[in-house]
């Protein structure tokens, strides 16, 4: 699998996980299949909407149980700033339920937040990196 | 009322003295006419007064006891007669005129008579010497006779009165020394005042003032026609009044309070002693009905228990809104009662709900499952249509929408409950019902774990010794400090036999913490282990209180005691003998007029006393008398020692026992005088008197027994009841089983999550500069960390779940902590501060896991509640310290607290404030059960400022 391909240098991606070796592992990983892109990475949701607002990247990658703001809240207010942003859930749980390929997801709050795709817990890197592929290739498509 | 009564009797006594100066002036106007009239007619009254006291005391001389009124009542007779020759002698009546004094003479001697009588009577009363009526007649006649001849065909009594003179020195000292006899008499008779009636007791005192009064005035007057003469006469007709209403008016309107005084007094004892009876009787039945009660309430819980155990049906079911149909399984259609021609509509399944439940199902099919998306899950109640019965159901279903939020279809299935919910309910009411039946019964319960010797006990068994539940560790030992000194020595040895034997049953006497003497029955059993080795593990037993059945029975053996010795003493033959007629007993007497030995009597051996020619007639009777149980009455000869043949009455009465069957036969025989016949009719009453206590003894002996037996049943109630506890144990064991499986997934997925990464990293960074063995090292390292670390938490969940054989002694502290570590994150969301205030590090001996399954329990509580209140700054505190040698552990939240109402319930077993699909109800009653029951603390709850604080306090172990 050539997992460097096709990665234009303007793709950028929002990594937010509160477990701090789990944030670092990861997004290493992440920077070297995708060397060309732009990796931001934030330890909640609070400060994940706070680089989001900075720097509006294409593609969220976000964990959903987190202290300050969980996944589901963040991405509400995501959606509303950038609604074609292709958000991603890593979660523990599996999808609530899926109609027409998009995942529900319902904090405990009983805000329900659509998400493009969602990866199971424990990640498996080349799953993962698919799903960001695929992401990338709607964005392109979606700018051609 | 009162002053109604009042006011008629002081009526009474205005007529009363009216009566009295009508009758004073009345008869001093006689003296106007002719002072002999006055005179005679005086005296004439006081002879028909005389002469009614004779009869009456004559005629009921067989029901005086007092020999101070029987001598009195007959002498009167004499003193009549005396008073009437006096009066037919009175200077003027044209009767005796050869000499115009004899009437001073006879007053002398009648006077004398009279207060020698009186005094007289008073050393009988003393001595309480009873002498023969005839006697006393026989007496008084001759003295009689005596006084009258030598006044007149002697003439050798002393001279009285010389016309012109005045008394003789004779007649004044008669008179004084008659005073002073009626002044003795009068001492003598308020010493005595107990032995007679409080009104006859006045009268007496009056008559006997009146007629010093009267003496007096005799001694003064010159002339038999002076004013002095008739002072003196007046009070002569005082005091016989006050003898006339002494003896006629008492004794004919008032009789008992005169003559049967002593017999009234027994009837009201007897009257008193009935009534108590009476009320032990009404107690112990009423104690039997409660009961009884009880033990339906059992039979019926059983039953439920027995229906519940019977395999659930599910049915399943579709519905498809848009269509307006839904379809049904087979098993379905059973539970609901329909066929295939029920109307499968959406109003066709609402009309299937329990009309009470309707609203409450639309509302929450509204608010919460659609408008919340929920699942379906209800627990409700539907009327089943073939039979119109109504079921209890738990639906489960889930429901479908389109892509625009339409709702499409209901898919599910309906389980029956029914019988879950009933027996729920049953056993609840029947542990309740069993509490209240000890309770009630007054029995303690105790039971003995013979491995470890500790004790439980139920509240009953801390009253019976003056204790307070709970307020000591509750064991043998114990229980031994409160036996009476003089029976520990046999109690202790009979306890090291039951222990060996099984067997136990003894009675024994104990002091109370209040130091009262009190008397226990103590029975009980070994229980063993189903494993087969046949060991026995537990010692279950009762005590309760017989004080006053061996009150009876020591009245009994008393009155027995009396009845021998009694016996012993009368003139009359008495014996006792089995209900078979076969002789056991007879009295000193029997053997002193037959001249016979025990040996020689034993058995039938009487018949050789009996004249040959009478015995078989005697022995027809009494075998007939044997066999219908009914009294013998007979007259028969009976041989002396003397060989000479006296008959006797012989009668003889049977003693029953409680089933009306004859225990014992109580006969005497008695020479026909009137006398001895009375005193074996009190002998008989006294024996019957016996009998009945027998009776009452067999009767509380068989309601003992029936105690017992109603007891040992409880036992095996209790014994199932335990048995379910146990299950119930087991259940809420595997729900917190279930909890903790979501708990070790959550804990494992964060660090398989890090593992995973760690691995794929080496893949994603081989061929890259930085890829070097150091790299590789640091990856492995890290690796075997979080595997270690997974590994123990592996570690600690199955430590929790290890079943515990033996208690054990633990570190509070060091069991809390495990317990937290298996909860780590469960607080994080919402996030809960947990503070841990350790004033000290108390030890506990019990079971770890179950002490830890309590306090997850309360903190699993503490936490939902947090949840469901959305409690800002949520925060539990933990204390753990000790108290009395007791570790104390106290939970307490900042969520707002238990409503009032709930607050008494929350340990109720299916009392639940959550849904029914996160609660039980168990839980907190399991708690309770395991911290009380399994390890001799207390758990419980009360509200803090800020919330509910759960506080367990156990007894220390020793010390590690």
């Amino acid at each position: 699998m050539d997992l460097k391909s096709n990665s234009p240098p303007s793709i950028s991606i929002l990594f937010v996980e509160d477990d701090e070796i789990i944030l670092n592992i990861q997004s290493s990983i992440l920077a070297v299949i995708f060397p060309d892109a732009k990796l931001y990475t934030a330890i909640n949701g609070r400060l994940g909407l706070e680089l989001f607002k900075a720097h509006m990247p294409d593609i969220v990658l976000t964990d959903i149980n987190m202290p300050e703001m969980c996944g589901v809240q963040m991405a509400e207010n995501i959606r509303s700033i950038k609604p074609e942003t292709e958000i991603i859930a890593i979660t523990g749980r599996s999808g609530e339920s899926s109609e027409n390929k998009k995942y529900i997801l319902r904090n405990s709050e009983g805000i329900m937040v659509e998400f493009d795709h969602l990866v199971v817990k424990p990640v498996v890197i080349s799953e993962l990196c698919g799903v960001i592929e695929q992401c990338i290739g709607e964005i392109k498509q979606r700018l051609s | 009322m009162p002053s109604k009564a009042a006011s008629k009797s002081s009526k009474n006594k205005m007529i009363h003295w009216l009566y009295i100066i009508t009758m004073v002036t009345g008869l001093y106007l006689t003296t106007k006419v002719n002072y002999l009239l006055f005179h005679t007619l005086i005296e004439l009254f006081s002879i028909i007064v005389a002469a009614t006291v004779f009869i009456i005391t004559w005629n009921s001389i067989k029901y005086i006891k007092n020999p101070y009124l029987i001598t009195v009542g007959i002498s009167f007779l004499f003193i009549g007669i005396l008073d009437l020759l006096h009066t037919l002698a009175y200077k003027g009546m044209p009767i005796f005129t050869d000499y115009d004094y004899y009437a001073n003479q006879l007053w002398i001697a009648a006077r004398s008579l009279e207060s020698c009588t009186l005094l007289a009577a008073f050393f009988l009363l003393l001595t309480n010497k009873s002498i023969r009526a005839g006697y006393i007649l026989s007496f008084y006649s001759l003295v009689t006779s005596i006084l009258i001849a030598s006044i007149f065909y002697w003439k050798i009594f002393p001279v009285c009165f010389i016309a012109g003179k005045g008394l003789t020195d004779f007649k004044v000292y008669s008179e004084y020394a008659i005073c002073t006899i009626l002044v003795a008499c009068v001492v003598l008779l308020m010493k005595n005042k107990g032995r007679f009636a409080n009104s006859v007791y006045k009268l007496l005192l009056l008559s006997m003032t009146y007629t010093i009064i009267s003496e007096l005035a005799f001694t003064f007057y010159i002339d038999n026609y002076g004013i002095l003469n008739l002072v003196g006469h007046y009070f002569k007709l005082f005091s016989f009044i006050m003898v006339y209403r002494a003896f006629v008016v008492t004794g004919i309107e008032e009789p008992y309070s005169l003559i049967f005084r002593e017999l009234k007094q027994t009837n009201e004892n007897l009257l008193k002693e009935i009534n108590s009876r009476v009320q032990i009787e009404i107690e112990l039945e009423s104690e039997i009905k409660e009961r009884k009660s009880v033990e339906m309430a059992l039979t019926e819980s059983e039953y439920f228990f027995k229906e519940s155990q019977r395999a659930a049906f599910i049915g399943s079911y579709k519905t498809d809104f848009i269509a307006d149909r839904w379809e049904s399984s087979e098993v379905l259609d059973k539970i609901l009662g329909i066929d295939l021609n029920y109307p499968h509509t959406v109003q066709g399944w609402l009309d299937l709900v329990h009309p009470d439940d309707r609203e409450m199902m639309d509302t929450y099919l509204r608010e919460e499952v659609i408008s919340q998306k929920k699942h379906f899950s209800k627990e409700y109640r539907i009327i089943r249509i073939n039979d119109g019965e109504t079921r209890w159901v738990h639906g489960l279903g889930e429901v479908i929408y389109d892509e625009n939020g339409t709702l499409l279809l209901l898919i599910g299935t309906i389980q029956d409950i029914t019988v879950r919910i009933q027996t729920h309910e049953a056993l609840r009411l029947s542990e309740e019902r069993l509490r209240l039946a000890l309770q009630a019964s007054s029995m303690g319960s105790f039971e003995i774990d013979l491995q470890t010797g500790e004790g439980s006990w139920n509240d009953v068994e801390f009253e019976l010794l003056g204790l307070k539940p709970g307020d000591v560790q509750s064991g043998p030992e114990l229980f031994f400090q409160f036996v009476h000194p003089d029976d520990i020595g046999f109690l202790k040895s009979d306890w090291e036999d039951a222990v060996r034997t099984g067997k136990f049953d003894t009675e024994f006497r104990i002091v109370r913490a209040d130091g009262q003497e009190r008397w226990l029955a103590g029975k009980g059993r070994l229980i063993y282990d189903g494993g087969g080795d046949g060991c026995a593990s537990r010692f279950l037993g009762v005590n309760y209180d017989i004080t006053e059945r061996k009150q009876v029975e020591v009245a009994l053996m008393e009155s027995e005691e009396h009845l021998r010795s009694l016996a012993d003493s009368i003139p009359n033959l008495a014996w006792w003998a089995n209900g078979d007629g076969y002789i056991i007993w007879y009295n000193r007497r029997w053997y002193e007029y037959t001249g016979t030995t025990p040996e020689q009597m034993e058995g039938w051996g009487w018949q050789s006393v009996h004249d040959p020619d009478e015995l078989p007639k005697v022995m027809e009777r009494w075998q007939a008398s044997i066999t219908t149980e009914e009294p013998f009455d007979m007259t028969f000869p009976l041989r002396g020692a003397d060989g000479v043949f006296r008959p006797f009455l012989t009668r003889v009465i049977p003693l029953k026992n409680a089933a009306g069957r004859v225990q014992q036969w109580f006969g005497t025989n008695t020479d026909v005088s009137e006398l001895e016949q009375r005193v074996t009719e009190r002998t008989m009453e006294l024996a019957a008197s016996i009998s009945h206590l027998q009776s009452e003894i067999h009767e509380r002996e068989l309601a003992e027994k029936k105690l017992l037996e109603e007891t040992a049943e409880r036992l095996q109630a209790m014994e199932t009841l335990r048995e379910k506890e146990q299950m119930l144990i087991q259940q809420s064991r595997q729900a917190a089983m279930g909890e903790m499986i979501g708990n070790i997934g959550h804990q494992w997925r964060q660090p398989l999550n890090t593992l995973g990464l760690y691995t794929q990293r080496l893949g994603a960074f081989y061929g890259m500069p930085n890829f070097n063995k150091e790299f590789l090292d640091n990856s492995i390292a890290k690796s075997m960390e979080i595997i270690k670390h997974m590994s123990k938490t592996i570690d600690d969940f199955r430590d929790y779940f290890k079943p515990e054989k033996e208690k054990a002694d633990f570190y509070v502290i060091e069991a809390i902590k495990r317990t937290m570590s298996l909860l780590e994150g469960n607080f994080l969301n919402p996030k809960i501060a947990i503070d841990f205030v350790e004033n000290d590090n108390p030890v506990i001996n019990g079971y770890q896991n179950e002490f830890a399954q309590v306090f997850l329990n309360i903190l699993n509580n503490a936490r939902d509640a947090i949840t469901e209140r959305e409690t800002a700054d949520a925060r539990i505190i933990i204390t753990i310290g000790s108290e009395n040698s007791c570790a104390v552990v106290t939970i307490a939240d900042n969520a707002g607290g238990i409503p009032d109402e709930d607050i008494n319930k929350v340990f109720d077993p299916y009392f639940t404030t959550k849904g029914p699909q996160q609660g039980t109800g168990i839980g907190l009653f399991m708690s309770k059960t395991i911290i009380e029951k399994n390890m001799g603390g207390r758990l419980t709850v009360r509200n803090t400022d800020t919330g509910a604080e759960f506080r367990i306090e156990v007894g220390h172990g020793s010390q590690i």
